[in-house]
């Protein structure tokens, strides 16, 4: 877990599972048996895929917090170059631990820019360079293009620094963010042994950028070049916040510009070793107009204020120790990974850092997985603690099954996965739960009613005005009057469905009808709240899907999905009754709250964690996990019903179902399945609130 | 004691209502943040005897400003505190209750409503109208119209009409908005009873850091640290919660700064007081994304953390120069 994020994961009860942990032990999996890889693999893509959508959030909260607005914060797709000022683009290996904390100090920063910066003003600034400069790079042979980008390199590095200190000041709890973002990209070893190094002393803008980029490392030295210290003290980075507009950063970029070409000027006759000035190509010596070579610069004329000059970054077959001067000290891999370390450098200041990029195909499945709000909620910590695991088994989680999500590879319980029922079956058993629902609801329609009674002539109460008269006369009279209203109270359901694939066939069809008619039954009456859950299991994964919530639904979903849903896996119930718990609206008095269960066996999972350890979650492990969740679930308010759905009398699993429901277990023919909604009409009908 | 600005209408014949309101800005305690021009008005309003409706979230002042204009003014002992909110009978309440004795039979005694309403210059806070049970409302329909101004005490058609003593200024008080429970839609009839509408907003971070400091004498570098922290976070979250996509649906009242300036005093850290008073009102559902997430990482903002002093190195302070 990242350090600086311990602040807000912890207490949380989430656990972070991070990629490289979890890659270990899919590999190791994958030695083991390879005939589950595939599913597990799919499993595990769901996984990592929610983990990466979780901490897109959580970075996206941050730059909210700290621009005030809330700036959308996106993975980089193959669409996507650069941060454009309107949108933080976050690389997507961001799940890794080590990544984490620079991400979260890089989408600071771009969120600051967006903040403090004018992307106006940096976008003239080629227009505004003073006369003086170009009389300098005149005598270089460098174009007035170049020097244009060589300003907005600069001006990029003033603000990236006036902006990283505002926040690093004014957010002392964000320190910790910039500091790995500083080591990752600034104080790191590479560019640490560079500055030390006989690299980037010679007379050349390239050097000059470097020492200057580089000029907050502690191991830079301002002997390297000449004029170096006159840049350091006008820039005077320890009095930074003196550069409180645009304006002023823009000033000082200009006159570090006229340090550096007029020392280059000064000096370079002076070391003929230095006369052909390097970074500036041939063209300075055979006197042709000093348009870059780089065909890729001269297509940028202005970047965003984040980006200076286009990313030089060096082409495979080019020999990047080339240009950056001697030091027979370093070797050439040295020099290659020195070289490397400044172009990212160069395009973090021009806000084009490589960042990994999310396929296509991964971006959509995004797109639905958020929408879908789906989540990884960890459970059984207990569980695995008491086997000495530490960590937790992730329950996959869909708060709101939309279609996208049903028809996805991500969805186990879909039709056309080993299932030999096709959608058109499936309609069926959805029309027939209608039909029988408006039935049902047509009958429940009572509820709607309330009646007021008034009995007057009572001792207690309001003055029942047409009883004063009786004052005058000396009687007894009680003149005071009551009212009782009896109305239904309001009733919730919570209908749990085990879709693993003992349910197949007719216990799927029946259970599916039953459910469609309880959610048209009570689509058309006022106090009554239902959501349907379905719960299997995906790989690694206990996975549970709210597939209707009458509170945000419209039944017409129930109409266009549920005809896709089909059993498929097994059921971890416990596991995922124990995730389902952070989603069940809290129990009232005002409110009859009921946790309907129906299934037809007993938990079956294994979890494989991290080092090889293997957590068996059936039989009685599983039974009694189960038992503290249902036990759970009704201390929370819930009246839990569970029905055992069978087509045999004699079923070898009931046992363990009264282990895990006690009196609350009901076993049920799957014939006579719609004895449960008359139950539930019962029970909607005995609510009776005076 | 009263105030030596104070006015009285009754016998101020002399009284120069614009000069008076030229320096009225000056009768504002500094414990009530309040815009110029606001403040202005409502003084101005309240003299003239105009029912002020005063609008904006809870915690944003709006009990404070109407009492703070009947001190300013100089009728704190004709200041009448209706909470609309908390009555349980409007009748009762409004107009009184008719009680039976054997020996001398039924007698009716008006409620404490019907007296202030008979005081001359009297100032009534009706506060919390917009949480009112409909029954109060409708009793005070022709109490608040300008044209009427009277309160009948019975529906019978002779019985008593308690009409409206001159110069007496109802305020009312009420939060707008979906976020309250428990609060009912303003009428249109009700609101145009209201000629008067300020809208009272939540103190910006300055302000309420200023008043809270000196409110609670908070003066070493810890504490005030901590203050300026709680104020920034808590603007943070009225104006997220404004925002369309707003990522909280709750925020930070000044009320709740009050109680932490309080907890400041008694040595609380920001920590010990996110726990304590922030972090409850925001959800925990949802994990990573609830918003007790995103609060906990605004709070983590200006908590310090052990990191390196300074972001960067100054090369200045550790070289030395090339000559």
């Amino acid at each position: 877990m990242s350090n600086y994020s311990d602040f807000w994961l912890k207490d949380n009860n989430y656990e972070w599972d991070w990629e490289d942990e979890l890659d270990a032990a899919i590999e190791e999996e994958n030695g083991l048996d390879a005939d589950i890889a595939a599913e597990d693999r799919l499993s595990e893509n769901t996984a990592r895929l929610i983990r990466l959508s979780s901490a897109r959030r959580a970075v996206a909260n941050y730059v909210s917090i700290l621009t005030n607005q809330n700036v959308p914060v996106l993975f980089n797709d193959n669409s996507v170059n650069c941060t454009d000022g309107k949108v933080v683009y976050i690389s997507s290996d961001i799940t890794k631990k080590d990544n984490f904390d620079v991400a979260v100090g890089l989408a600071l920063h771009e969120g600051s820019h967006i903040k403090y910066s004018d992307f106006e003003l940096f976008k003239t600034v080629w227009m505004n360079v003073p006369r003086e400069i170009y009389g300098y790079s005149e005598k270089l042979n460098i174009s007035k293009d170049e020097v244009g980008k060589i300003c907005q390199t600069i001006l990029n590095y003033v603000e990236d620094r006036y902006i990283d200190y505002t926040v690093h000041s004014n957010a002392p709890g964000y320190r910790g963010y910039y500091d790995a973002l500083y080591d990752e990209y600034f104080n790191n070893k590479v560019i640490s042994d560079a500055l030390t190094s006989d690299l980037y002393r010679t007379l050349s803008i390239e050097s000059y950028i470097f020492r200057i980029i580089n000029l907050t490392n502690p191991d830079t030295s301002l002997k390297a070049l000449p004029g170096l210290y006159d840049i350091a003290r006008e820039l005077d980075l320890s009095n930074i916040k003196r550069l409180t507009t645009p304006k002023d950063r823009l000033t000082i970029a200009y006159n570090i510009a006229e340090i550096v070409f007029k020392n280059i000027n000064e000096h370079k006759n002076e070391d003929k070793s230095a006369q052909k000035v390097e970074g500036l190509s041939a063209d300075s010596d055979s006197g042709a107009p000093s348009n870059s070579s780089d065909s890729s610069k001269s297509n940028v004329d202005v970047a965003d204020i984040l980006g200076g000059t286009e990313s030089t970054v060096t082409p495979d077959n080019k020999d990047v120790t080339a240009d950056i001067g001697k030091d027979d000290n370093l070797s050439k891999s040295k020099k290659t990974k020195i070289a490397k370390s400044f172009e990212k450098q160069k395009d973090f200041l021009a806000g084009k850092l490589k960042k990994k990029k999310v396929t296509k195909r991964e971006k959509d499945l995004l797109d639905i997985l958020e929408k879908s709000q789906i989540d990884l909620v960890p459970v059984a910590q207990e569980e695995l603690k008491s086997k000495g695991i530490i960590g937790s088994v992730e329950c996959i989680f869909v708060k709101n099954m939309t279609k996208e999500l049903l028809l996805s590879e991500e969805f186990p319980m879909t039709i056309g996965k080993n299932n030999y029922q096709t959608h058109s079956d499936y309609q069926k058993n959805v029309d027939a739960g209608i039909v029988l629902g408006t039935k049902l609801g047509r009958r429940l329609q009572i509820r709607n009613e309330i009646n007021v009674d008034k009995f007057t002539r009572r001792n207690l109460g309001k003055i029942d005005k047409r009883l004063m008269h009786e004052l005058g006369f000396d009687t007894d009279t009680n003149i005071f009057y009551n009212t009782f209203t009896t109305k239904y109270k309001k009733v919730n359901f919570h209908i749990s469905v085990d879709a693993s694939s003992s349910m197949r066939g007719k216990k799927w069809n029946r259970t599916i009808k039953l459910c469609v008619a309880l959610a048209k039954a009570t689509s058309m009456i006022d106090n009554v709240e239902l959501t349907i859950s379905f719960r299997t299991s995906s790989g690694h994964n206990p996975y549970i899907a709210i597939a209707y919530d009458s509170r945000v639904d419209k039944f017409s979903k129930i109409k266009n999905l549920f005809a896709y849903l089909a059993p498929v896996h097994t059921t971890p119930e416990g596991l995922c009754f124990e995730a389902l718990m952070r989603y069940l609206p809290k129990a009232s008095t005002n409110t009859n709250s009921y946790f309907v269960n129906i299934s037809d066996g007993e938990p079956a999972f294994i979890y494989s964690a991290p080092g090889g350890f293997y957590f068996h979650y059936c039989g009685a492990e599983g039974c009694n996990h189960t038992r503290k969740q249902v036990n759970k679930i009704r201390e929370s308010g819930y009246n839990v019903i569970s029905y055992f759905v069978s087509e045999y009398d004699c079923d070898a699993y009931r046992n363990n179902f009264k282990i895990m429901y006690g009196k609350d277990a009901n076993f049920i023919n799957v014939e006579n399945l719609n004895q449960i909604v008359n139950t539930i009409n019962t029970k909607m009908m005995d609510a009776i609130d005076i | 004691m009263k105030n030596k600005n104070s006015l009285n209408l009754v016998t101020g014949k002399d009284f120069n209502i614009k000069t008076y309101l030229d320096t009225c800005v000056n009768l504002r305690p500094s414990s009530l943040i309040m815009d110029d021009l606001k403040w202005k008005y409502m003084v101005r309003s309240a003299i003239r005897g105009k029912n002020i409706l005063l609008l904006g979230p809870t915690g944003c002042g709006k009990t404070l400003a109407a009492q703070t204009v009947a001190k300013a003014i100089g009728r704190e002992d004709n200041f009448f505190y209706f909470n609309l909110g908390a009555t349980q009978d409007a009748r009762s309440a409004l107009i009184g209750n008719t009680h039976f004795d054997k020996k001398t039979g039924t007698l009716f005694k008006e409620s404490s409503f019907i007296k202030a309403i008979r005081t001359p210059n009297a100032i009534i806070l009706l506060d919390e109208i917009s949480r009112s049970h409909h029954d109060g409302v409708n009793i005070l329909m022709t109490v608040l119209d300008d044209l009427q101004r009277y309160l009948r005490l019975d529906e019978k058609e002779d019985s008593e009409v308690v009409k409206v003593a001159d110069g007496v200024t109802f305020i009312a008080t009420a939060n707008v908005g979906n976020e309250y429970t428990a609060t009912r839609v303003m009428d249109r009839a009700l609101l145009s009873r209201f000629p008067v509408k300020i809208e009272v907003t939540p103190l910006d971070k300055d302000s309420e850091f200023n008043l809270l400091k000196n409110r609670f004498n908070l003066n070493t570098d810890d504490q005030l640290g901590i203050l300026k922290a709680v104020c920034e976070i808590a603007e943070h979250t009225r104006k997220q919660v404004k925002q369309d996509d707003s990522k909280l649906t709750n925020f930070i009242p000044t009320r709740s700064t009050v109680e932490i300036a309080e907890l400041i005093v008694d040595g609380f850290n920001l920590l010990e007081i996110a726990e304590t008073t922030i972090y409850p009102n925001f959800s925990d559902d949802g994990g990573v994304d609830s918003e007790r997430t995103y609060i906990r990482q605004l709070v983590q903002k200006y908590v310090k953390v052990e990191s390196k002093d300074k972001l960067f190195n100054d090369p200045l302070k550790s070289d030395q120069p090339p000559f």
